[in-house]
């Protein structure tokens, strides 16, 4: 059972990797919009044609 | 604008229905459509301009997506001159809200007028096809923002503002961003505690639950010590962490001598702490650490969803200066410059073109024009001013350039004190003590005092058990679905509301509905349809075709009225074209005109009596008649003798006076309140039913707001209900404003909710929606406290053992979470579009 001493930290490690990930994309926004981004997803996206590139070479989705 | 010319010429119905609807903004046009473009109709220039950009760059999905996505309305297309737009585009903007990004490119975010659907994200976030050099364009639905990224070697932004305007969205700068971000970097971090509390408890559980088994099935000390020091450190982190929010809010609770929730909870916190570390050191005694971080995390979770309710009340009040243009063109020794609004001081003169608006209060020293005053007065038809005459911030010059002295600038202008009186009205309107705030107080003193009790009690019976008795009582007494209760059944309610378009901003306008009080409505746009008509007619039919000649040169709503009307009577005979000449306006008086050698005049009492025409006995008569309708009077005359009357106003929606039955007979008083005509208001009034002390007709925006007042003073809750901009220090000012869709912008901002359809029977389900919401959240403190009495009990007789502790904290949650849910807080409808008609929940 001393595989818990390594196992343990191991857990909570990982959890505060989740932990830190969570604060900090809560800390940048990422939370702040909760109506828009999930339309977003829905809309179908077409390419858009590079900045500066003349030539509109976007193929037909 | 050629195109333009193209479209009026192909004059043809575009389907067979009475009315129908604008293709591009789902107006009602009424058939046969004066402008139609691809067999559809619509409603102005300015739509149609849109529409035809939008199929002609291949976006033509925005209308499918619109109807998919059960949007009803969709914007005006409006033509906005670059100039307008010009702010955009200077320096001062430039400074506060434009920021470099990679690539060369600039951003900025710019608030929108009339987002508010899936179909409008996609329309905007398609800007880079619509606009060369935009490169990207990212939309918040629940902010109305847009925030561009652009090349500004290819595209200047005042041009990208044109643009999006042309689309229907007018473009205006952000006030109080920082303000707004200081907020959400406050939603952000606490957010953030939330997720740190709920980790924090989750792998407390996990470590408790491997203690308590280790209890039933033994468990090797060495490994019981691990557990507990592992459980230790974990629940120290959320007690330090998120957790010591409670402990800053009972200092300053102890400071204010208020019994406030945290005060227990700090407690409990502080006590379970140092029992634990004690505990732990000492290896042995109990350990509370999964209930302590479980407690810090339902109720951080459940103060932030209050927050989060209310970051979208605040989001409202900078926008009414955003009335008054930034810019002002100041005339100094014959020459014109722009300057700022702000370094603007009493006494200088500015020039106002036309179709922009004042930057100040002040006097006309130069020229004559009309003033379109809606803002304050909401009276859609100009005004004529000429030299001497006062002008206002934010009213629009509808004629020709003048030049005014400047008297007013700023917050001392008229429009300025209108909104320093919003924001006034709005932050003194008084809060809600939060019911779970009051019981808590309460809750709070009975568990000190309990605990008090049994620590007294135990000090002379069983001096042994006094630490352990006192933690568990403390731990298990907080209240902590008394947290979630409040948020949660109010923002299960905001979201259903949001489903039925009813947007609600802010949770206590729902409770503050339960209470009955009085329902004031606006007239026009609310209870009437807004669209001028000709309703009565008393000119003979031969006549029809000379008006309609006449009346076809202006744009004036009444005008519009009667050349639809004079379509549909003199059908074909109208249609034959009749060129007038010598076509004269007089704003605000008539038209005047001459056809075929003989002299017209048309328009109200004032102008035909100034022309010298007397009126007869009959004539006065209609008038009469016209007004207690509720209608104008307009009178024509040809050569001098008056030969008829006609009656013009607007219609009441067709259901509305089954709402305002319905809303008395659910315990309201209804009354109407608008700045028309009084015997037209009056008239109104009786056509509804309503008791004529609570019929106010002729106010103004400030008289509106101290008509709200009074009733307030007599302590009835007024929920005022209107559209316009002069109503909107009246909707700040009410215990609850309701916006109707279709509205100004401005009188969404200033009000707590807003109907997305113009269907008022929404104003029903919101009233039986504040009783229910009331309702549920008594259920929940009814069922969050049985819990803790219950718990506090076992405790007292020494009982209670943590793993109850652990079990009855998220059974009473659950139970609060269930109950909620449950709970059916707006009426049942069997079609979405139509109310129950009953008043029962």
């Amino acid at each position: 059972m001393s595989v818990i001493y390594v196992a343990l930290p191991v857990a909570l490690i990982v959890a505060g990797c989740a932990v830190v990930a969570f604060t900090l994309s809560a800390l940048r926004g990422q939370f702040d919009d909760l109506t828009t981004p999930p339309w977003r997803i829905l809309l179908d996206d077409e390419p858009l044609p590079e900045p500066g590139d003349k030539n509109q070479n976007t193929p037909v989705p | 604008m050629e195109t333009n010319q193209t479209i009026v010429a192909t004059r043809e119905s575009p389907d067979n229905s009475h009315r129908c609807r604008c293709a591009h903004c789902n107006a009602e046009v009424s058939t046969p459509a004066e402008i139609v473009f691809d067999h559809k109709p619509f409603c102005c220039h300015g739509c149609c301009a849109a529409y035809q950009w939008l199929t002609a760059e291949g976006l033509e999905q925005y209308y499918e997506l619109r109807e998919r996505f059960n949007a009803a309305d969709g914007n005006r297309g409006a033509e906005v001159t670059l100039d307008e737009m010009s702010e955009f585009d200077s320096a001062w903007y430039a400074q506060q809200h434009i920021r470099p990004v990679a690539s060369n490119g600039l951003k900025t975010k710019i608030y929108l007028e009339g987002i508010h659907c899936a179909a409008c994200v996609w329309l905007l976030e398609k800007m880079p096809k619509l606009v060369p050099g935009v490169m990207s364009a990212q939309v918040s639905l629940a902010r109305s923002t847009v925030e561009l990224i652009w090349d500004p070697a290819k595209v200047s932004l005042s041009r990208i503002a044109v643009e999006i305007a042309r689309l229907g969205y007018r473009p205006h700068p952000i006030r109080g961003e920082a303000k707004f971000e200081q907020r959400a970097k406050d939603l952000r971090r606490q957010l953030a505690q939330v997720g740190i509390a709920f980790a924090c408890s989750g792998n407390s559980m996990l470590l408790a639950a491997a203690l308590y088994l280790g209890e039933l099935y033994g468990m090797s000390g060495e490994h019981i010590q691990l557990l507990r020091g592992a459980s230790t450190v974990v629940g120290l982190v959320a007690l330090l962490g998120p957790g010591w929010t409670f402990f800053k809010g009972a200092a300053s609770a102890l400071r204010t001598r208020t019994p406030h929730i945290d005060i227990p909870v700090a407690v409990a916190l502080a006590v379970g702490a140092l029992s634990g570390i004690w505990n732990t050191l000492k290896g042995s005694g109990e350990l509370y650490y999964d209930s302590l971080s479980m407690l810090v995390f339902l109720l951080l979770a459940g103060r932030y969803v209050q927050a989060r309710q209310q970051q979208s009340a605040y989001d409202s009040l900078d926008i009414l200066l955003q009335l008054t243009p930034r810019k002002a063109r100041r005339i100094r020794d014959g020459k014109a410059e722009l300057i700022s609004s702000e370094s603007l001081s009493v006494g200088d003169t500015i020039e106002v073109l036309e179709g922009e608006s004042f930057a100040a209060d002040g006097s006309i020293i130069q020229g004559r024009t009309e003033v379109d005053q809606a803002l304050l007065t909401g009276e859609t038809l100009p005004v004529v001013v000429t030299t001497g005459d006062p002008v206002f911030a934010g009213t629009v010059n509808r004629g020709s350039a003048i030049r005014i002295r400047v008297e007013q600038v700023g917050e001392d202008s008229r429009v300025g004190k209108l909104a320093t009186t919003i924001e006034k009205a709005a932050v003194m309107r008084t809060p809600l003590v939060q019911l779970a705030d009051r019981l808590a107080g309460r809750f709070v003193i009975l568990v000190l005092f309990v605990a008090v009790a049994t620590a007294t009690y135990c000090y002379f019976y069983r001096p042994d058990a006094i630490v352990d008795r006192v933690v568990s009582l403390l731990i298990v007494a907080c209240p902590c679905a008394l947290g979630l209760a409040t948020p949660m059944a109010i923002s299960l309610a905001l979201g259903e509301a949001a489903r039925r378009g009813i947007l609600i901003r802010g949770g206590d306008a729902l409770q503050r509905l339960a209470d009955r009080g009085v329902v004031l409505l606006d007239k026009t746009g609310t209870v009437t349809t807004g669209d001028v008509e000709v309703r009565f007619d008393h000119v003979a039919k031969e006549y029809w075709p000379a008006i309609v000649a006449l009346e076809r040169k202006s744009s004036h709503p009444i005008a519009l009225a009667l050349v639809r009307f004079g379509n549909e009577t003199a059908e074909h005979a109208s249609r034959t074209t009749i060129e007038p000449e010598q076509v004269e306006y007089r704003s605000g008086g008539g038209i005047r005109g001459s056809i075929a050698g003989k002299q017209w005049l048309i328009g109200n009492r004032a102008f035909v009596e100034s022309e010298g025409i007397v009126l007869n006995e009959s004539n006065l008569q209609h008038q009469a008649d016209y007004l207690a309708a509720g209608c104008s009077p307009v009178f024509v005359a040809c050569e001098h003798k008056l030969i008829g009357t006609l009656g013009i106003g607007d219609h009441l929606r067709s259901d509305i006076v089954d709402v305002v039955d319905a809303l008395k007979k659910a315990g309201w008083q209804v009354g109407l309140l608008s700045g028309d005509h009084p015997q037209v208001v009056a008239a109104v009034g009786q056509q509804l039913g309503l008791d004529s002390n609570l019929v106010w007709g002729g106010k103004s925006p400030e008289d509106k707001q101290q008509v709200v007042q009074q009733l307030q003073q007599q302590k009835l809750s007024v929920v005022m209900v209107g559209d316009g901009v002069n109503d909107a220090v009246a909707l700040a000012q009410a215990d609850v404003g309701v916006a109707v869709k279709g509205g100004a912008e401005i009188s969404l901002q200033a009000a707590a909710v807003y109907l997305k359809n113009a269907d008022l029977t929404a104003l029903l389900d919101l009233s039986q929606a504040g009783r229910n919401t009331i309702r549920a959240i008594r259920r929940n403190f009814f069922a969050s406290i049985s819990y803790n009495i219950f718990a506090v009990g076992l405790a007292v007789v020494g009982l209670i053992h943590p793993l109850i502790a652990a079990g009855l904290m998220p059974v009473s949650s659950i139970t609060v979470v269930g109950v909620t849910l449950a709970s059916q807080v707006f009426p049942k409808r069997a079609d979405a579009s139509k109310p129950t008609g009953t008043q029962k929940s």
